[in-house]
């Protein structure tokens, strides 16, 4: 690619890891909610299951992904049949691909922040006559939102940097599926070294402000001078 | 960048068995199945040697032995990859051959129902997606490229273009039914014939041909050139052939 | 007949069995359930608020279900009419003091900014002597004033009932000898009727109208009417 399009691949990251992270908030802090709250069958299980996605190899999980999402595959033949949609070599399907692989970041970030808010604060909210609904918003959230934007931030950061399941379904197509890894990777195949340079610049000035940002929102910890 | 393949190369070294006369050859992804073959029956003749394969696209192999990876033996799909280690001396003219030649081929899934006689009729838009190895680093992707920019198709085609990491993703995106049609060599196509089926047999300015050479400064230096010696021979020449490959 | 509960609870854990059952009925104003730690007080007293399900049993306050097992009623903590006042006072910590005394008065999804309300709001802050700590936070105030928060939070529902949970179990003796004596003065004042557990004998003393004595999850002996 030219020098000059370097700029392309990193809007394609920021859109597909911000949109894969804002799924995740959602479904994954709903989710672990639920975790923390409620006992039922086959809990623990199903924890490892939602888990998985983050130990496994993402070659292995592109793999799958793949096969399922793919023309032939059980949920990509769906899909093409019903409602005419192709995941594959699509933004969206890298978009699935970055939500799958940072999931569990947000899931047991959150699990742990609810599990570790006292009950009884929940509980005083609910003998005050306030909906279940206000509780989560104004009790809960505001308990649990450190740990559970500790975990957002490395979902997004897991997003960001996904490479092998995105590049197995969603290729490589520049403006549209060509995330900042991928197009390091290829500019460095390629011998384009002042490419990955500058790529490689962009990417770390992006996970530097990641961070940053996140140092505010966190709380400061309070350093005690000379005791 | 150059670190990755350094810590590649690093990794290259650690793995397996590494004694005293491990062969790495990096060979073109489009070798992987004749060269396979090639290892077994190399280390029955000369049971001292082992031999350790690493497949990829040309490109990326290149790139590899440009950044220090302990390679002895480089079989490139291009000679325009070649050119780029002889200008670095890390080949010696002296030591390069052309072992075989290869043919471009235009392949579609086995289930489509569409015939393409003439490569124009890629435009239609029936053909959503075509998969392509990438033009900077996969020799496939390239020699496309030129055929496709010498009969001005080119930039229609570019945006339908499913850009692939080397010759075997494309053959695999074609087989899957992902795309359309896709550019693999005759030989990749024969590899799964039973999912692919060849279009259009796709002439080339210049005749495809793959140099192999050993690295010049390979501490295995007699052993990487018994190899190639070994693939140039009759033996060799056998293997190939069977999986489609022709003489230089 | 104001109070009528039947309660059946077992717990299983490895370490111990327990089991809750008690009859009750009063009439009194100020219930108390009087028992060492361990006895299961609390336990019954988050049944009768619905903070926990007994296996079966019944509450009725006045005469109306608040849950029956036989029947299938069982009203939300939201839905009984009963304040509730936490052993550990379960003030929100990322509250103000005025923002949790006025809790329950609204009922949107988001925590307003403090201001005052009402007039009701004005008689409590004065009654309970909490208009000087109104903008501070829970952890700046003493256990004493806590207390009172507390108390003003829930009666700020304006509820049918009281349950008190050993409201005076952290402070010292002191404060524990003023705080019952307002408790008692209030208590007076406003009529709203109570259940208090403690295993205070003085606390006894100084409120209880008819006091139940609990062990072991059951109700030992007569109930003791200081009328």
């Amino acid at each position: 690619m030219m020098l000059t399009d370097a700029w392309i691949p990193l809007v394609l990251t920021l859109k597909v890891a911000g949109i894969a992270t804002a799924l995740n908030m959602v479904l994954g802090v709903a989710v672990a909610y639920l975790f923390a709250r409620k006992n039922f069958l086959g809990k623990e299980f199903l924890d490892a299951m939602l888990t998985l996605p983050m130990v496994m190899p993402p070659t292995v999980l592109g793999y799958y992904l793949l096969v399922l999402l793919g023309r032939e595959g059980p949920i990509g033949a769906f899909l093409k049949e019903q409602f005419d949609i192709n995941l594959i070599f699509t933004w969206q399907g890298a978009v699935i691909a970055a939500s799958i692989v940072s999931f569990p970041l947000v899931f047991k970030g959150a699990r742990a922040a609810f599990e570790s808010t006292e009950i009884y604060y929940e509980q005083a909210a609910q003998v005050l006559n306030v909906s279940d609904w206000a509780i989560f918003l104004r009790v809960t959230l505001p308990l649990a939102w450190r740990g559970i934007l500790a975990g957002v931030l490395l979902a997004f950061a897991r997003s960001a940097g996904e490479f092998g399941a995105t590049l197995m379904i969603a290729g490589s197509i520049p403006g549209k599926t060509q995330t900042l890894s991928i197009a390091v990777y290829e500019a460095v195949q390629a011998g384009q070294d002042d490419v990955a340079n500058f790529l490689v610049l962009l990417t770390s000035v992006v996970c530097m402000s990641v961070l940053l940002v996140s140092g505010r929102l966190a709380p400061g910890r309070v350093i005690s001078r000379n005791l | 960048m150059k670190k990755i393949c350094k810590v590649f190369g690093l990794g290259l070294l650690f793995s397996s068995t590494v004694s005293a006369s491990t062969l790495t050859i990096s060979a073109a992804s489009s070798l992987s199945d004749a060269f396979k073959e090639m290892a077994v029956e190399f280390e029955k003749q000369y049971p001292a040697n082992r031999v350790q394969l690493n497949f990829a696209s040309s490109g990326q192999l290149a790139q590899q032995i440009l950044s220090g990876a302990p390679v002895d033996v480089f079989a490139s799909a291009d000679q325009e990859t070649m050119n780029k280690l002889q200008e670095k001396n890390l080949i010696k003219a002296s030591d390069r051959f052309n072992f075989v030649s290869n043919h471009l081929v235009l392949i579609v899934p086995k289930s489509s129902k569409t015939k393409i006689n003439q490569l124009p009729q890629l435009l239609d838009t029936k053909y959503q997606k075509i998969a392509i190895g990438l033009p900077e680093s996969v020799p496939v992707g390239r020699y496309t490229k030129g055929v496709l920019e010498k009969n001005n198709l080119w930039g229609s085609i570019e945006k339908k273009m499913i850009r692939s990491q080397n010759v075997r993703q494309v053959l695999d995106y074609v087989a899957r039914g992902e795309v359309d049609a896709g550019f693999v060599y005759a030989t990749d196509a024969a590899i799964l014939a039973d999912k692919v089926r060849v279009e259009i047999l796709v002439p080339t300015d210049q005749k495809i041909l793959y140099p192999i050479a050993p690295i010049s400064n390979s501490s295995r230096y007699v052993e990487a050139k018994q190899w190639i010696a070994f693939v140039r021979s009759s033996k060799g020449n056998e293997i190939l052939s069977k999986y489609g490959f022709s003489k230089p | 007949m104001r109070w009528k509960f039947k309660l059946h609870k077992k717990y299983l854990s490895s370490k111990r069995h327990f089991e809750i059952n008690v009859d009750v009925q009063s009439k009194a104003e100020n219930l108390v359930l009087f028992g060492p730690s361990g006895s299961g007080k609390t336990q019954i007293l988050k049944m009768l608020s619905g903070l926990i399900q007994p296996d079966s049993g019944l509450v009725q306050f006045n005469q109306i279900d608040l849950f029956n097992s036989e029947s299938g009623v069982n009203l939300s903590p939201q839905n009984r009419g009963l304040a509730y006042v936490f052993q550990e006072y379960a003030l929100f910590p990322h509250l103000t003091v005025l923002q949790n005394i006025t809790f329950a008065l609204n009922k949107s999804w988001f925590n307003r900014a403090q201001h005052q309300e009402n007039q009701m709001v004005d008689d409590w802050l004065d009654k309970l002597q909490l208009r000087a700590i109104a903008n501070q936070y829970p952890h700046e105030i003493s256990g004493g004033q806590s207390q009172r928060v507390a108390l003003a939070r829930a009666l700020m529902s304006q509820p049918k009932a009281l349950l008190l949970d050993e409201p005076f179990a952290s402070l010292d003796d002191n404060l524990r000898k003023n705080l019952r004596h307002e408790l008692a003065a209030l208590q007076k004042q406003i009529g709203i009727p109570m259940i208090l557990i403690t295993h205070s004998q003085e606390d006894v003393d100084a409120l209880g109208d008819e006091v139940f004595h609990v062990a072991n999850g059951m109700i030992v002996g007569e109930p003791l009417s200081s009328n």
